[in-house]
């Protein structure tokens, strides 16, 4: 798997990729379906800036177009991308509530 | 929205600008969106173009990168050419700066700043300059050897130690030698 190159677009990557987890999907789908499950709404410069970045990465791959608009699909290498980037998460949230918990005294 | 796209590169366009637009038709548009579209437009100009382009590409961009770096330090210049007219009359000046020293600190800097640039920009420019020049006179090309002679003509032209239409009381290196 390559490095993640993604920059500032990293959590707008992550939340494309989890997106698309769950079937392909063109762009305002993409948006719609973000804001729905995350309640973050992305701007069109964010999510194509971010597109541009996983299609290079090979994580994400374009379908033929459809009146205008074109689907996206996770591949292979973006499933394990998402994979390693939701254990870490999960990694982070479990110490997180370890943290608080032990914090509760107070 | 069709202009805010015309700010990508001819290569993200061809490639994303139909399915941008018809999202956009969908999107609300607020200011968030326009100043999205304008950082989205630097970063695809800085990262994308190159990439898909080639190295034909990348000459091209590098080769106007050099000309909007001249033009930004020819106007640089010209500021800085009026801000040496400040110690005229070098008397008035003078009289100015004997009560608040910091006018006489704050053109010294700019004075060095200036020379400093002057200096990287030659030094960064002349390989330039003479490449350009060889290749013209290899070439026979006559309009770039008129404009270079035209750019020296209109410099001795304007420098006040060849005559020119300044005085010499603007020029602190001539102030210095003289």
């Amino acid at each position: 798997m390559r490095k993640n190159e993604s920059g500032r677009f990293s959590d707008a990557s992550f939340l494309i990729l989890s997106s698309l987890a769950n079937g392909a999907k063109h762009g305002y789908a993409m948006m719609e379906d973000i804001l729905a499950f995350s309640g973050t709404q992305l701007e069109p410069g964010t999510l194509y800036g971010a597109i541009t970045r996983l299609e290079k990465q090979g994580w994400i791959e374009a379908l033929p177009t459809e009146d205008r608009r074109r689907p996206y699909r996770i591949t292979a290498e973006g499933v394990m991308a998402l994979r390693k980037q939701v254990a870490t998460l999960e990694q982070v949230a479990s110490v997180g509530r370890k943290r608080l918990a032990s914090l509760e005294g107070f | 929205m069709h202009w805010l796209l015309r700010l990508y590169p001819r290569a993200w366009r061809e490639r994303y600008e139909e399915e941008m637009l018809a999202l956009l038709e969908q999107h609300k548009i607020t200011p968030a969106t326009v100043v999205d579209l304008l950082i989205g437009a630097i970063d695809a100009n800085l990262n994308y173009s190159g990439m898909v382009e080639g190295v034909a590409g990348m000459v091209n961009r590098l080769r106007t990168s050099v000309v909007m770096v001249f033009c930004a330090f020819m106007l640089f210049g010209v500021g800085w050419s009026m801000l040496q007219r400040l110690t005229d009359p070098l008397n008035q000046f003078n009289a100015v700066a004997t009560y608040h020293p910091e006018f006489r600190v704050l053109f010294d800097a700019d004075f060095v700043a200036g020379c400093i640039s002057f200096l990287a920009f030659l030094i960064g420019g002349l390989p330039v300059f003479f490449i350009s020049l060889r290749r013209a006179i290899k070439r026979k090309q006559k309009n770039v050897l008129i404009a270079f002679w035209g750019r020296a003509i209109v410099f001795a032209g304007k420098h006040p130690c060849y005559g020119g239409i300044g005085e010499l009381a603007s020029c602190r290196v001539c102030i210095d030698t003289h």
